[in-house]
């Protein structure tokens, strides 16, 4: 059983390795035998010499980052990448989507199929396709979109999760709302689930939780891994409660996503500190539950600044009409525990209705994963993955700010010469439309 | 082409094997060779107790008797009943299962009766694919944990409410993910078990295999069986669907030489329903409460039909003669009361021409200027008349309208010229 990770783009090459090096460490660090084997197979292979082989192509249009990647892997001495795993280019996308999308999507299309489908090949069991990008540049967004089509035909009838990164509001890159846009509307239609994190909010995680004083993106992409480690890792599911389970992308798809029409997915994770701090802390399970639940109610993506103030409505019908002010709904949610004493971690709260659309089966909607294997040095750690409104606002931002621009027809010429029409823009904006509304009228 | 020149060449008798291997392979217990078949289709007589057994033990297995079973113990063979009622609830109305001349002792069924009623109940729902399911969750780990059937519906009703559809979305979505993962599932399996079978074939010696001791490990052999077991009964399965429909064929020439033998032929259809309601106590009530409510329902509805057909009907029942009669009375009564009061081409002159309809203009007027001879009577109809009758009303109430107007009018000025008189026109007239 095993994920093959697909790279994509300058943000997918460097979060990707962060991911695997967080894994690898956390695995290696255990003092657990099946949790460490079974984290070994997940990610990685073995070479003929015993060496670990992560189970992943890089994909990029630049060779800059890819070479420092790769280099950086092997560097370690602990796992590398395949030799013949990754695909470069010379010429970057500029930022565009339709370039990527248009022209240096098809145009190795054939190669990089092959590269993934040598490494689905090499898994006894696929457990799905782990594609990282950002949604803001050109080839994380367009080639990233274009590939994951591919592979969306490829293999219909597996697992395939993309995680997504979106750019700060106030703007890395002029057209990021253009590139965020288009990438959203087309991967709806095309990925089981998009596992999405905001630079802002992992930002602000960096400074108020971390304490990071110059904050890098390399300090972005750790707490990005982390999470997505923590997420990725063994766990004793609902469905295999003896074993680790073999079909982890699986469970959690069919336990949070299986609405077409919502597909958003965030990651909550408590506690987060400084390496160096984790020494020190001292947590219990029912308070860090507590404060998990609160953050999810009131859509606090830290466990500072929480508003304690916000409740579940207490009627249904009414909250549906008046929604109570900062109430945030969701569809459903899976907590994941890891650490000592889980098996007392009490995950009730959660399961309150009011927590949760009315239409859904009320055993439908929440589901509890546990690992006795603390996770990276944490004692304890919750994490939640959540298919709810939280990322109503974010999202809309991005939709108002790309239309604004739109209805200028600021840049459009850049992107129209490579073959898109102005009609494909309409087309993603309703959707996302669309999206927004499914949202807004949980 | 080649396979449809196989199965042309394929026996009965290979083809009654098929059926008894996957039989076998589902665990029906005393299934009997393929010869039993054929004699029965004569009808000999010591074809009969095997194809009982087997019947009881397929029956068995289909049908786990329930509570009101216990009553039957003080019947004199209560697997006879068992059978018959079992028989009954699958639908089979036999002449020895229903009837007046229901046997109450096995000896009077013949082999072929027995060879029928199998045959129905092979034909007639699902049974064999219920008996294979049952096989497969007990064989198969990976079917148990999509297992457990979904949850009814609470309410039947309104399903066509919003939530309701998202709700049948939300679960539909989450079949189709089960079942990919199902199958992915399934591919491991097949590749790992692959994987094990070329070992231990490629190395006859387990302890020169780079496989760590196969033969030692009991739950992995277990694996395997259970694995192989499941196999058979699926390829069992698989050759039955292939030649099943030989198998019908055959069963056609059964009922002929059935047929032929003239037999006695009690048709069900004849009897009381109750009577064939009572013969079997003990098999699925809510089942039966629901067909009694749907022929309820079916009578009520019938007799509401015939209700409403024999009042349709009333006029149907005169004769021909009356008809005509009644019929040309009405169309007299018609054309008077048109001709008194409808308007004549002089009436219209307050109509523009314009505005006349074409119909009335070229096949209404003869109509109406002939029609009084009787010549073409019943070509005039009430609506029509009605109609018309409508119109000139409207038409004498707008003249009329008019002169009243005119004559205020006129009235008004009359009384402007005589000094020192105040006309007050009156509210209403």
């Amino acid at each position: 059983m095993s994920v093959v990770t697909v790279q994509l783009g300058q943000c997918g090459n460097q979060i990707g390795p962060e991911v695997l090096s967080t894994v690898y460490e956390d695995s290696t660090g255990a003092h657990a035998r099946t949790y460490k084997e079974c984290s070994y197979e997940r990610f990685f292979r073995e070479d003929a010499e015993g060496a670990l082989v992560a189970r992943a192509v890089l994909i990029d249009m630049e060779p800059k980052v890819i070479a420092q990647t790769i280099a950086k892997a092997s560097g370690s001495g602990k796992w590398r990448y395949g030799e013949k795993s990754h695909f470069c280019q010379k010429q970057g996308s500029g930022n565009n989507w339709a370039n990527g999308y248009y022209v240096h999507g098809p145009q190795h299309k054939d190669v990089v199929e092959d590269l993934v489908r040598r490494e689905v090949e090499r898994c006894d069991r696929l457990a799905g396709i782990f594609a990282m990008m950002s949604v803001a540049g050109g080839t994380g967004s367009g080639v990233g979109t274009y590939v994951t089509q591919c592979l969306r035909d490829t293999y219909p009838h597996s697992f395939i999760l993309n995680h997504l990164t979106w750019p700060y509001g106030t703007g890395e890159v002029i057209v990021q709302n253009y590139n965020s846009v288009l990438t959203l509307s087309r991967l709806y239609t095309l990925s089981d689930a998009l596992v999405v994190h905001e630079n802002d909010t992992v930002h602000k995680i960096c400074s108020q939780l971390m304490n990071i004083k110059h904050i890098s993106v390399s300090d972005l992409n750790k707490v990005i891994a982390h999470q997505l480690g923590s997420m990725l890792q063994p766990a004793y599911t609902t469905d295999s409660p003896a074993h680790y389970s073999r079909n982890p992308i699986g469970e959690m798809l069919s336990s949070l996503v299986c609405h077409p029409e919502y597909k958003l997915l965030s990651m909550l994770n408590i506690p987060h500190m400084a390496q160096t701090s984790l020494e020190y802390s001292a947590y219990t399970w029912p308070g860090l539950l507590k404060h998990l639940r609160q953050m999810l109610i009131a859509n606090a993506r830290m466990e500072e600044g929480i508003d304690w103030k916000v409740c579940v409505p207490s009627n249904r019908a009414e909250g549906g009409r008046n929604p109570h002010v900062g109430f945030n709904r969701s569809l459903s949610n899976l907590l994941i525990l890891r650490g000592k004493e889980v098996s007392s971690a009490d995950g009730g709260a959660f399961k309150e209705s009011g927590l949760y659309v009315p239409w859904l089966p009320a055993d439908g909607t929440f589901h509890t994963w546990h690992s006795p294997v603390p996770f990276s040095g944490y004692e304890k750690l919750a994490t939640l993955i959540s298919n709810n409104q939280s990322l109503l606002n974010p999202l809309d931002n991005i939709v108002q700010k790309a239309w604004n621009m739109f209805a200028s027809r600021a840049y459009i010429h850049q992107y129209t010469k490579f073959g898109i029409s102005e009609d494909d823009f309409l087309e993603s904006f309703t959707m996302l439309e669309q999206i927004l509304s499914s949202y807004t009228h949980l | 082409m080649q396979n449809e020149e196989r199965k042309k060449n394929i026996k009965v008798k290979e083809v009654i094997t098929t059926l008894c291997t996957l039989l076998s392979a589902l665990d029906v217990d005393l299934v009997p060779p393929a010869e039993v078949f054929r004699r029965a289709k004569f009808n000999k007589p010591d074809a009969a107790e095997e194809l009982w057994r087997l019947l009881c033990s397929l029956l068995n297995k289909g049908f786990e008797s329930d509570c009101a079973c216990a009553e039957l113990r003080s019947i004199s063979d209560p697997q006879l009943c068992f059978v018959k009622s079992a028989l009954w609830h699958s639908g089979y109305c036999g002449w020895w299962v229903v009837g007046p001349q229901a046997c109450e002792s096995r000896e009077e069924i013949g082999s072929r009766d027995l060879l029928l009623a199998f045959s129905w109940l092979i034909a007639s729902g699902n049974l064999i694919e219920a008996l294979l399911r049952d096989r497969l969750l007990l064989l198969d780990v990976l079917a148990s944990p999509a297992g457990g059937l979904p949850e009814e519906p609470k309410r039947g009703l309104n399903l066509c409410e919003e939530t309701e559809v998202r709700r049948l979305q939300w679960q539909y979505g989450k079949l189709k993910l089960q079942w990919r993962s199902l199958l992915s599932a399934q591919q491991e399996q097949a590749k790992l078990t692959d994987q094990v079978c070329s070992c231990m074939s490629s190395s006859p010696n387990p302890n020169t295999s780079h496989v760590p001791n196969l033969t030692g490990s009991t739950p992995l052999e277990k694996d395997l069986e259970r694995i192989q077991t499941l196999n058979r009964i699926l390829e069992a399965y698989l050759e039955w669907k292939n030649v099943e429909p030989l198998y019908w064929c055959w069963m056609d020439s059964v009922i002929d030489c059935y047929l032929s033998d003239g037999h006695q032929e009690c048709s069900v259809d004849v009897l009381p329903r109750d009577q064939a309601v009572t013969q079997c106590r003990c098999h699925d009530n809510k089942a039966r409460e629901s067909v009694r409510r749907l022929d309820k329902m079916l009578l009520r509805l019938q007799s509401k039909h015939k209700d409403r057909l024999d009042r349709r009907t009333d006029t149907a029942r005169l004769s021909p003669s009356q008809k005509e009669e009644v019929e040309r009375r009405v169309a007299t009564h018609l054309q008077g009361f048109s001709l008194v009061n409808t308007l004549t081409a002089i009436d219209k002159g307050f109509t523009p021409y314009y505005l006349e309809s074409q119909a009335s203009r070229s096949t209404s007027k003869p109509q109406r200027g002939y029609s009084g001879q009787g010549k073409t009577p019943g070509m005039l109809q009430a609506s029509s008349v009605i109609k018309e009758l409508r119109h000139r009303k409207e038409i004498l109430e707008w003249e009329m309208e008019l002169l009243r107007q005119s004559r205020r009018e006129e009235m008004q000025s009359k009384a402007n010229t005589l000094e020192g008189l105040v006309f007050i026109l009156p509210l209403n007239r």
